[in-house]
């Protein structure tokens, strides 16, 4: 009896502890972003002192790689998410999908991205930058990202058909996609622009009688000769051609992310499409 | 009319539908010879060949095993094979996928025969649950890469899910078309080994009385199902049905025999699985209004396979 007593007394010590020690909830300030595009954008608009924590694929700039980690884009830890009590999360949709739809049921503010097009990265930054209280930054840098982005859009007579490749076994891109868009802009045509959804899987004999004037391979792995050495593709024109983008011409990041600096992919695109420099801004 | 002109008249009918199948595969809706024959003529050859394969494999698993549950994947080889090619994907060697995924067969197969060694026989039940078990544990592992690489999921998924569309280089083509010539004269050593199986559906005892050693030609016969089904998955990935249903339903059409059970259930499941894909390759083009949107093999040959297996089965019942 004695015994439990004192146990028990001990257990009652150990909890009081816990409670005095535990940690009170921080204020509800900064922003946890798990997708790497937003990200970009906050930076870009100068709320990156507002970023309390990010997912590992978040590294751009590189600075944010100091902050502390959530997770990386496919795995959050939701607890730690609610460690940080966010104001906001930026999330990508749909991959992301499932874990917003967890922070909704835990009354969490989020705010989810999903751009298709060049206005929709306009569009997207001037939000930001209403939520960020930095309205006037955010309207600026679209304004002058608006104005390159109609430097770089060619609209030349010769507009060739682009082959994107982002995936094996011939996952390929709809014009209904920011990949689709740019190609757009930098005065090329999708091959496969009347897919039923945004992204889909297309077969080889289909890529070969659409014959594509340029093939864009955005995926690791894939070198121009591997594309050329396919059999049966010698007698697409981009093979003849050699007019075959890969990971290697355009950086890997800037092509797959819609963030302020896919106005270089554009201009790099369009200048392989068309074999001509496009002037720069000032 | 008696009763054997009947089945030569069935067998002929059969012959020809399986050509009208091919012909119209090779030559449906398009009009240009060179996308027949860099195209559909790899793509037929390797749906032929997983077909033909997987069926026949199956067959013997199935009197091997003495289980009508048995099919080719049954015994681990084939999570075996899909771990190496997914190991291949997440490395980015595309062009060397097949060779980590025949890698990965011959890895699990080495543990299996391991496993399954002890003493003895080579007992049927110490095989199937050493192979069962070998297949979950990698099953495991890919379901881990899976969750650790998810922008790589599409293509592992083309793996798992099975994808008859082969790219190739023109050196990749000739050593397909040496391996699948392999394949068939490894099929052919099967086929000659059919009657050691129909000793071995009546018992360990009985066949080792009639002389057999019956240790040996069990580990024979695994070695090479597992060799031909680690080249079908690593070139096809995993197509499901055709390894488990087509034996069966070769068996009520055309009786036990394990000889021609094997044959018959080899060339119906290379022409199920033709027919199939084709329709993978063109039902996309119909729901969608033209636009050319495949769907995995492995879906069909079960949507369409399953009705057609009750179909039989309501049929042999009825006879």
């Amino acid at each position: 009896m004695k015994r439990t007593l004192i146990l028990f007394g001990i257990l009652m010590v150990i909890l009081l502890g816990f409670f005095l020690f535990s940690k009170t909830k921080n204020a509800a300030l900064g922003f946890v972003v798990t997708s790497p595009e937003a990200a970009e954008i906050l930076c870009a608009i100068g709320a990156e002192g507002r970023i309390v924590a990010v997912t590992a694929e978040c590294d751009y700039p590189p600075s944010l790689q100091q902050l502390p980690k959530v997770g990386s884009f496919s795995q959050i830890s939701i607890e730690e998410v609610l460690g940080y009590n966010p104001k906001l999360v930026f999330a990508t949709v749909p991959t992301q999908q499932a874990f917003i739809h967890d922070l909704a049921k835990l009354g969490v503010q989020t705010e989810t991205v999903y751009m298709r097009t060049f206005d929709d990265l306009l569009r997207t930054i001037d939000r930001f930058g209403t939520l960020s209280d930095l309205e006037s930054d955010a309207s600026a840098l679209s304004a002058r990202l608006r104005t390159t982005i109609e430097q770089y859009t060619l609209a030349p007579d010769y507009r060739p058909w682009v082959y994107v490749e982002i995936g094996d076994h011939f996952w390929t891109a709809s014009d209904n996609t920011f990949l689709g868009d740019m190609i757009r802009h930098a005065g090329g045509r999708v091959l496969f622009h009347d897919l039923p959804n945004d992204y889909g899987k297309a077969s080889q004999e289909e890529v070969a009688a659409r014959n594509p004037d340029v093939i864009f391979v955005t995926y690791p792995g894939v070198s121009t000769s591997d594309v050329r050495s396919r059999r049966g593709w010698q007698d697409i024109t981009a093979c003849k051609e050699n007019r075959i983008i890969t990971l290697e011409d355009i950086d890997a990041d800037i092509v797959n992310r819609a963030t302020p600096r896919s106005v270089d992919a554009l201009r790099v695109l369009g200048e392989l499409l068309h074999k001509v420099p496009v002037h720069d801004v000032e | 009319m008696t009763s054997s002109s009947h089945k030569t008249i069935h067998f002929l009918l059969l012959v020809l539908i399986a050509f009208a199948i091919i012909a119209v595969y090779l030559w449906f809706d398009t009009a240009d010879s060179a996308a027949v024959m860099n195209f559909r003529l790899p793509r037929l050859l390797l749906a032929f060949v997983a077909g033909f394969v997987l069926a026949g494999v199956g067959s013997t698993y199935q009197a091997l095993l003495n289980n009508p549950l048995a099919e080719p994947y049954i015994l681990g080889t084939s999570a075996g094979a899909a771990l190496g090619s997914t190991i291949g994907i997440i490395m980015n060697l595309w062009w060397l996928v097949p060779v980590f995924g025949f890698i990965g067969a011959l890895a699990s197969m080495a543990i299996v025969w391991f496993l399954a060694r002890g003493s003895g026989l080579l007992d049927k039940n110490r095989l199937l649950l050493s192979g069962i078990v070998t297949g979950m544990f990698f099953s495991a592992l890919i379901s881990l890469l899976m969750y650790l690489n998810q922008q790589k999921l599409g293509s592992i998924i083309n793996i798992l899910l099975g994808n008859l569309e082969p790219v190739f280089t023109a050196s990749e083509w000739y050593f397909f078309l040496g391996v699948s010539g392999i394949s068939l004269l490894l099929m052919l050593y099967l086929f000659m080994q059919a009657n050691h199986l129909t000793a071995l559906t009546s018992g360990d005892l009985i066949a080792t009385s009639l002389g057999l050693d019956v240790r040996k030609i069990r580990i024979r016969l695994y070695i090479v199902c597992s060799i031909l089904t680690g080249i079908v998955v690593s070139y096809a990935g995993i197509i499901g049905f055709v390894g488990l249903i087509v034996p069966h339903m070769t068996r009520m059409l055309f009786g036990v025999n394990q000889r021609r059970n094997m044959i018959t259930a080899s060339f119906l499941g290379a022409i199920l699985l033709i027919l199939c894909d084709f329709i993978a390759k063109h039902v996309g083009k119909i729901i969608y209004s033209g636009v050319a949107i495949e769907i995995p093999v492995g879906v069909i040959t079960s949507f369409f396979g399953a009705p057609f297996f009750l179909w039989i089965m309501s049929r042999s019942s009825k006879n």
